[in-house]
């Protein structure tokens, strides 16, 4: 069944008719071509359709697209502005965590959310543990930390 | 020459800008209009025969626009690379199901939810044969086989096994098995085709080769590979596992008989179960050495588990039998092992390529050996490297460089510090560590195809170059490395040159991107058509300079051609492009690279890891972890760093947490929650060092790089534990379950 779908997604008023059983994955995919969000395992293991909804991470594959509405969502389409590269994009490039770059997208929401959910920098641990259900079988983790880390420590300085 | 300014620079990604932001389109996210889904029916059990397959309800489900069987292949109904077409694209009625999971019908529609629907509708009879599961027995028993015949052999004698026996003060034997590992790719196999405004079948696919794919397709339709183009998009991660075809043949099916465009995306349960994983194996090692340590003889016999299909056990098992003697000077070997067929899942390559399998057992070995004699392991593996003219064991070759893995080891060693006190009372911890030198290389073996490497390289009238490779990009950065080297022939800036690979339309043909070989074959191509186009530049530029015949050796830098080094007089290069142009020279080059039957440089590597175990728990987690690769002149560190990081946290899972369960030919661990690879969490810091001693044959002296962590690291952590709780582990992954079976029986 149809219905409409209404709420705010990377900053843009969204409505628009949809599936009632829809995933908010497919949603953002499938219906609106923001192909960034990434499709991974669809059953909420693996990180790489994580979308920031109202200020907490989600993975889009299992959380139902009406769910959801009426939220502020922000998807990896929204998180450069102008086509400026977010710091956080900027110094995951800087210390080669882009392999394959499949998890990345998600991996930038669970930094994103992490990073502006503290008041304190973020210590290695709270950095690992951020983006622990975001899974990288490139296997860029120590970089992304070390990315983060470097991150921290320009903005304090 | 090595342009300073350039090579050994940290240069992002090429494609990572894009990606990042979520720009870049894998496999997963193309779509066409009026495409159709397509998904395949798949056999329920792992052997027996096909008696009955019912598709009509499907057929008759509204909105399914074909169903297709086994019969309706035109061209030829077995695939495989590269020891022969012997799988099944559908398995038809009559015929053998081999494997859990062998494709029977495909069904397609323009909406994916009427295609899985119509999966449900189809109905299959099946005669259930017994799963042939037990590959050491099929090894051993000849009234026990799948196929009367070994996927793979391999075969090593050298000196003389009684003499060595005779001159050891020990002997010790040992019995080790190696688990399979899942790829475990972010994205799953994925595929477009369509026709081409030309009528050209086009298949759009991730994959280590596009012209492998091309062959297959147009095989299997029954058309001329002339009618078939096959691209590779940006890849999700493959690690080796995306080589052989899994959607492709499907959807170039559907795009045949329907004439519309078709996408097939395997849901992750459906890669776990279907894709191929690495070997299994399971080894007997004897050695024999002095009290002194010098190792006097090695013996190993060794069965991997290559599943029902060839795929390349043959290369896999011949790699595994290549790393047995490891990096050590053995006057009497003997090697001997197999690959068998079975109903389990397909072995094939992932990054190391049996390297892995075959290092495992030799560096248990080692450090078990240096506590029978009583010696320091380093010391042992020290006393017993091979050195600069010694001729390898097990058919490799050490190519005219330094030995440097004894300082790899020292290094890894040295960056792990002081081993530290446990965090809690019931905590033990343990330091391990493990060395490699690959010795042979596959990849440039005539027989699979492979030796050969094409590249295009051409310079336009307005100075702006355009180069064409048939290489593919999955992570490794490889198309960066290969605009990097052009850039740094020709001195003009990254944003000028232009890169096209792997779409068979317009790129030369490559054997395929494995075996570490991407950046040092292609490397070699693209620097021999800048070689050749050089020569032609400068004949250009003594005509300009006036000095012909006389032709003055050149300095490119700065889009100029300078005719010294002081760099005071020159051309532009769009001035001598424009020359050409206006004179009807040609400045376009192509070359075609042969790879010399070896190795790509002897890249030796060492890892070193201190791990904690927690005795009540019985989880173990790995605290730091160094390691140390002579991978020659690096290109690009940012790409290189990223290969080693990423080898070795592939290897903590491999060691620890990745435990694939399969029972009589079903798999059970079909999702990352059964399955567990690696997280954030479970990843610790890892200190990764270059040496950089250069190659005598890879571009600007490289080596190979990217499997190479995948040979030491799983070991290493298993060593580790090993000496934590003072208990020999000859298996792994060591999960917490079989961490207490193992001490606690």
């Amino acid at each position: 069944m149809q219905k409409i779908w209404s709420g705010t997604i990377n900053g843009k008023k969204i409505e628009k008719s949809i599936e009632q059983s829809m995933t908010l994955l497919h949603f953002l995919r499938d219906e609106l071509s923001l192909l960034g969000t990434k499709v991974g395992c669809e059953s909420g293991d693996c990180g790489a359709c994580a979308v920031i909804i109202d200020k907490k991470l989600f993975n889009s594959c299992i959380t139902p697209a009406f769910a959801v509405a009426g939220c502020e969502i922000t998807t990896i389409e929204g998180l450069s502005e102008n086509g400026q590269l977010h710091p956080i994009q900027k110094a995951l490039l800087d210390t080669g965590s882009f392999q394959c770059g499949y998890c990345m997208p998600g991996m930038c929401m669970a930094l994103k959310c992490a990073m502006d959910a503290a008041e304190h920098n973020l210590t290695e641990e709270e950095i690992r543990e951020a983006i622990s259900g975001n899974l990288c079988r490139c296997g860029s983790y120590s970089l992304v930390v070390e990315a983060i880390s470097l991150l921290q420590e320009v903005k304090k300085s | 020459m090595k342009n300073l300014d350039l090579i050994g620079k940290k240069i992002w990604k090429l494609d990572g800008e894009e990606g990042i932001q979520g720009q870049t389109r894998y496999g997963t996210d193309l779509s066409m209009s009026g495409m159709l889904y397509v998904k395949a029916y798949r056999a329920r059990i792992p052997h027996g025969k096909l008696l009955r397959l019912d598709v009509s309800k499907a057929a008759a489900l509204d909105g399914v626009s074909c169903v297709l069987t086994a019969k309706d292949i035109p061209g030829e109904k077995k695939f495989g690379f590269p020891a022969g077409a012997d799988q099944p694209v559908l398995v038809e009625v009559g015929g053998t199901i081999l494997m859990k999971g062998d494709a029977l019908a495909l069904v397609a529609s323009p909406s994916l939810s009427v295609a899985e629907k119509a999966l449900s509708l189809i109905e299959a009879e099946y005669e259930q044969y017994e799963a042939i599961d037990d590959y050491e027995r099929v090894a051993n028993d000849s009234s026990y086989f799948l196929k009367n015949e070994c996927s793979g052999e391999y075969s090593y004698e050298r000196g003389d096994l009684s003499k060595g026996q005779a001159e050891a003060d020990v002997i010790l034997e040992g019995s080790y098995e190696v688990p399979i590992q899942e790829h475990a790719y972010m994205e799953t196999e994925s595929g477009l085709s369509y026709y081409d405004s030309k009528g050209i079948l086009t298949v759009e696919s991730g994959t280590h080769d596009a012209f492998y794919v091309r062959y297959e397709v147009a095989r299997c339709l029954g058309i001329d590979e002339i009618k078939v183009r096959s691209i590779v998009p940006l890849v999700g991660g493959t690690y080796g596992g995306k080589q052989q075809c899994s959607t492709q043949l499907h959807i170039a099916l559907v795009t045949q008989k329907t004439g519309l465009p078709a996408k097939m995306v395997w849901s992750r349960r459906e890669s776990m179960l279907v894709s191929h994983k690495r070997h299994p194996a399971k080894i007997h090692m004897r050695m024999g050495a002095t009290k002194d340590g010098a190792i006097t003889f090695l013996e190993s016999n060794y069965v991997m588990d290559g599943g029902p299909y060839s795929t390349c056990s043959s290369g896999v098992c011949y790699w595994m039998g290549t790393h047995s003697a490891g990096p050590y000077n053995i006057p009497n070997v003997s090697i001997n092992g197999k690959a068998v067929y079975t109903n389990n899942t397909v072995g094939a390559a992932f990054r190391g390529f049996g390297g892995p399998q075959g290092v495992f057992p030799l560096e248990r070995h080692m450090d078990k050996m240096a506590r029978e004699l009583n010696m320091d392991a380093q010391q042992l593996r020290a006393k017993n490297y091979i050195r600069e003219k010694d001729q390898p064991a097990c058919n490799g070759v050490l190519i005219d460089t330094r030995v440097t893995v004894g300082e790899a080891l020292e290094k890894a060693i040295e960056k792990l510090g002081p081993l530290p006190q446990p965090s809690t009372p019931h905590a033990k911890v343990g330091r391990g560590y493990a060395v490699a030198m690959p010795l042979h290389d596959v990849s440039s073996d005539p027989v699979w195809g492979m030796g050969g490497t094409g590249a295009h390289v051409e310079i336009f009238r307005d100075g702006s170059i355009e180069v064409r490779s048939g290489t593919c990009e999955f992570g490794s950065g490889l198309d960066t490395v290969q605009k990097l080297i052009i850039s740094n022939e020709f001195g003009v800036p990254m944003e000028r040159i232009h890169l096209i690979t792997s779409d068979t339309y317009w790129t030369p043909k490559v054997g395929r991107c494995v075996g570490s070989k991407g950046a040092y074959a292609s490397g070699q191509a693209l620097l021999m058509a800048s070689q050749e186009l050089k020569e032609r530049l400068a004949t250009i530029a003594a005509v300009h300079f006036g000095t012909y015949p006389v032709i003055a050796p050149l300095v490119f830098a700065n889009e100029r051609i300078y005719t010294n080094q002081q760099k005071r007089d020159y051309m532009t290069l769009a001035e001598a492009a424009d020359f050409a142009y206006r004179q009807g020279m040609n400045l376009a080059a192509d070359s075609w690279y042969v790879n010399p039957n070896r190795l790509n440089g002897n890249a030796f590597c060492a890892m070193a890891a201190d791990v904690e175990v927690d005795m009540l728990s019985y989880e173990t987690k790995v605290l730091r972890c160094g390691y140390v690769h002579d991978a020659g002149t690096i290109i690009n560190p940012l790409a290189a760093i990223g290969q080693a990081v990423g080898g070795v946290t592939q290897s903590i899972g491999y060691a620890l947490t990745e435990k694939w369960v399969i029972e009589k030919g079903e798999s059970k661990t079909l999702s990352f929650h059964d399955y567990t690879i690696p997280t954030s969490v479970d990843t610790p810091h890892i200190e990764v060092e270059f040496i950089e001693e250069p190659s005598t044959d890879g571009p600007y002296g490289a080596k190979g790089l990217s499997e190479h962590p995948s040979y030491v690291g799983a070991v290493a952590i298993v060593n580790a534990v090993s000496n934590a709780l003072d208990t020999e582990f000859d298996v792994f992954p060591l999960t917490p379950d079989k961490l207490y079976t193992y001490l606690h029986g």
